[in-house]
């Protein structure tokens, strides 16, 4: 039921416009139940996309990259502290969580960009890929927007947290094809974790929010 | 020098065959097989052993994180089993990909396996749902449904929202093989409809996160469908709809068997018109005669207005004065009682009457009438001796003598019905009796001559024979129907009907010479009288016999009538006469006067009595 409504907002929002949707003042009218799902369903759905592009990607570009240097590889938004399992989820604040989730989303909008490109310019790849790439990025900027409403609505007047910069472009771009391929590789792994944990502190959210941890 | 490398070359080449004798050898290679995490916080690895060399092999299995240098060794090898390393909750991080490898480690050597990147987020399998409760339900239509619900697993936290749990169900009936496959979604409920009553059915559910695996089948459980009293109640429907087919066809072959009486019980035929004692059958066959015997004049128009009609038309003149007086429709203004006399230069009573021409004008229903009620010879008048008698007549023709036309009403022998009072045609009834057969066209014609005129044969021919018998001139006509009891009856009745005697008698019968005559009526003082006088016998005319040239002598009945018809003459007996005496009788007629003879006819027949006065 839950998936299905999911869905179907998900479906809603990108074949049918409506105009409701045009202004943003119009979302004062939604409830919150409805931002989450709508939320909800972006996420879930770039989850869905990173992971298949992480897999796609290692099983035809990197899979033999994974030995090297794999120990050294860290993700840019690691500096943000997020909890890691339930106990940690349900021992910080919905306020906190959700302004680190706001700062994850931030925190990819460059790196999504240059994936973009560096995926276009991949030779042998998919175009399935290229296509989920930009998905993900659309997603992404949608999502972010979603979430600062649901912080307005939550925490009103709360300021955004600073979000950690990548700095990973010298690697992507460079002229080592295993170079390249390695830092994609572990761009495409950072992202598909980071669009996991959004999309798990929205749900465990509505359930807080909404159903009062009664889902 | 080259003993030496000789000697070491062989030392080595012993040893290896020593070791490959024993079978010992360095462990194979392990291989993770697999790594569940029953609920995101803990997880479990399991590996296949390779061979061992034949030597005991040690395993271990080494892990680190990604974004972390360090290698860490399985916490736990006993807790999952063998071959297996569990993490417990503090060495489990989500969102971390593990690299997980497992090193065999025996006396010849070791060896790794491959690495595993594991992340426990895509890992989780969790345990099946629990509490599997399974309820027969009823809609408010009656319908039943399977109500199964069931538990998510102990071990999840899904109310917290950090698992996002999807089931499915399967179900299947004691006697299927195949399962039947149902996907839930995220709710821990389902209804499943159309089941067949009376059979057991099994059910499994099973769970799955959005990302991970599907949990293996839960305990099944059971539930027989109860039998639904729907299926109590359309067996019902059933007999009872097969006795109503029944009844039916019953019905149905109760009505064919008598179909007519039925149909007449509920739709009783309409009866059509008859007149009783009027057989509509002997009308077509022509059998006027026995038509009218049927109709039998019994309930013959008894009404007042026929006698009215008839006292109107007919007029009985009781003195010897009287005349016979044709009804005239101008004279006839319906008073009643008045006798009108005709025209005494006309006519010696009713005129001139064409009764030919009235006949053959009112002739309506004559078919039936007897042809032996034939119309007696109409007395023409003087002027018009033979246009009123065409020799042809038609019988039949003979019976309709309703005039309906007033104006025609002079040649109408009718009489004023004054004098009717005892006329027999005062009442239908009479005049039914007179005219014996036509009894039905005497009272059509009554009613259609609309009370003007009521020409009745019988009243013609008993003018007629009052003429004849009064002026010794004419005779009555006689009609065939001598069985008729209608000449006796106008007999009896009196004949009141009085009629002018014509003038000229017109033979229409021809003798056997072929030769009618015609004799000059000669007014006299030979009125009929008939007071009310019974005659039970009918007038006839008898022709006594052949005189001169063609000459007919008709005797007049032995009647009264006859014996006034034959003034002086007496009345003659029976009408059996003796050559010899008719001719005297016919001399004795001719003798005296002409009074006895008669006008002949059709049907002439001369009184004897007459002549048998006249031979007196």
């Amino acid at each position: 039921m839950f998936q299905l409504l999911l869905l179907s907002n998900f479906l809603w929002e990108y074949v049918v416009p409506m105009p409701m949707c045009l202004d943003l003042g119009g979302y004062n009218e939604l409830s919150m139940e409805e931002i989450f799902d709508r939320a909800i369903v972006k996420a879930q759905y770039a989850s869905n996309l990173t992971t298949q592009m992480s897999e796609e990607f290692d099983e035809n570009f990197a899979e033999s990259l994974w030995h090297k240097a794999r120990n050294s590889s860290i993700c840019h938004t690691a500096s943000l502290a997020t909890p890691e399992d339930n106990e940690q989820i349900q021992q910080t604040q919905t306020d906190d969580l959700l302004k680190m989730m706001i700062s994850i989303s931030r925190a990819w909008y460059h790196p999504l960009e240059h994936l973009v490109r560096s995926v276009a310019a991949l030779k042998g790849a998919c175009e399935t890929m290229l296509s989920k790439v930009k998905e993900v990025e659309k997603k992404n900027e949608e999502l972010l927007e979603e979430m600062k409403r649901i912080l307005v609505r939550v925490h009103p007047g709360a300021e955004e947290n600073v979000y950690p910069a990548w700095m990973g472009l010298a690697e992507v771009r460079s002229a080592n094809e295993d170079t390249r391929h390695f830092a994609l590789s572990n761009l495409f792994h950072c992202l598909r974790c980071d669009a996991n944990k959004v999309a798990t502190y929205l749900l465990v959210l509505r359930c807080r929010v909404i159903h009062d941890n009664k889902c | 020098m080259q003993e030496n490398m000789t000697s070491a070359l062989a030392f080595i080449l012993l040893f290896l065959n020593i070791s490959l004798l024993n079978g010992q050898s360095p462990p194979g290679k392990p291989e993770i097989h697999k790594c569940r995490s029953p609920d995101k916080e803990t997880f479990t690895c399991w590996w296949n052993p390779g061979t061992d060399g034949g030597l005991p092999t040690n395993y271990s299995l080494t892990y680190s994180k990604e974004g972390e240098k360090t290698t860490h060794e399985c916490p736990d090898y006993k807790t999952s089993g063998p071959n297996s390393c569990f993490f417990s909750k503090q060495y489990t991080s989500i969102w971390k990909i593990y690299v997980i490898t497992v090193n065999a480690t025996n006396e010849m050597g070791s060896s790794a396996s491959d690495p595993l990147y594991v992340d426990v987020t895509y890992i989780v399998e969790p345990e099946p749902p629990r509490n599997l409760t399974l309820e027969v339900r009823q809609l408010k239509d009656k319908k039943t449904y399977l109500w199964i619900k069931w538990s998510p697993p102990n071990i999840t936290d899904v109310k917290t929202g950090w698992f996002t749990m999807e089931y499915e169900i399967r179900l299947k009936s004691e006697g299927a093989d195949e399962w039947e496959n149902h996907f839930t979604g995220q709710q821990t409920h389902f209804k499943v409809f159309d089941l067949y009553p009376g059979q057991k059915y099994f059910v499994q559910t099973r769970c799955k996160p959005d990302h991970g695996y599907w949990s293996r089948w839960g305990q099944e459980n059971s539930i027989e469908i109860p039998s639904d009293f729907t299926l109590k109640d359309t067996t019902v429907w059933i007999i009872v709809a097969i006795l109503s087919a029944v009844v039916c066809l019953i019905t149905v072959w109760a009505v064919a068997l008598k179909g007519y009486s039925m149909m007449t019980c509920i739709f009783p035929p309409v009866p059509g018109p008859k007149i009783k004692g009027f057989d509509t059958h002997l009308l077509e066959k022509g059998k006027s005669e026995e038509l009218l015997s049927a109709l039998g004049c019994q309930d013959f128009p008894p009404t007042s207005d026929s006698e009215d009609l008839l006292v109107e038309f007919l007029e009985v003149d009781d003195n010897e004065d009287e005349q016979l007086m044709p009804s005239r429709s101008k004279e006839y203004p319906g008073q009643g009682g008045k006798p009108t006399h005709l025209d005494p230069d006309s006519d010696s009573g009713h005129g001139s009457y064409d009764s030919h021409s009235l006949l053959s004008e009112k002739c309506e229903e004559p078919q039936a009438y007897p042809p032996t009620f034939h119309i007696p010879e109409i007395i023409e008048k003087p002027e018009n001796p033979e246009a009123n008698i065409p020799p042809a007549q038609d019988p039949q023709s003979s019976v309709p003598y309703f005039h309906a036309d007033v104006s025609k009403s002079s040649t109408w022998p009718l009489l004023p019905g004054q004098h009717m009072a005892r006329s027999p045609y005062h009442s239908t009834a009479d005049v039914c009796k007179l005219a014996g057969g036509p009894v039905d066209t005497l009272a059509s014609f009554l009613d259609q001559a609309g009370k003007h005129f009521l020409k009745i044969s019988k009243t013609l021919e008993t003018e007629e024979e009052e003429e004849v018998a009064e002026h010794d001139e004419t005779k009555s006509f006689r009609s065939k129907t001598k069985q008729n009891a209608s000449w006796p009856l106008l007999q009896e009745k009196g004949s009141i009907v009085y009629a002018k005697p014509p003038d000229y008698v017109e033979i229409h019968k021809v003798n056997k010479d072929g030769v009618l005559s015609l004799f000059p009526k000669q007014k006299g003082n030979n009125q009929m009288e008939k007071p009310g006088v019974p005659e039970t016998s009918k007038e006839y005319a008898k022709v006594s016999g052949v005189v001169d040239d063609n000459i007919l002598v008709l005797v007049p009945d032995s009647r009264a009538q006859n014996t006034a018809l034959c003034g002086d003459t007496a009345k003659k007996a029976p009408p059996m006469l003796e050559q010899n005496q008719s001719e005297k009788d016919l001399a004795s007629l001719a003798a005296t006067s002409s009074n006895c003879r008669l006008q002949l006819g059709r049907l002439d027949y001369l009184d004897p009595t007459c002549f048998m006065h006249s031979f007196h």
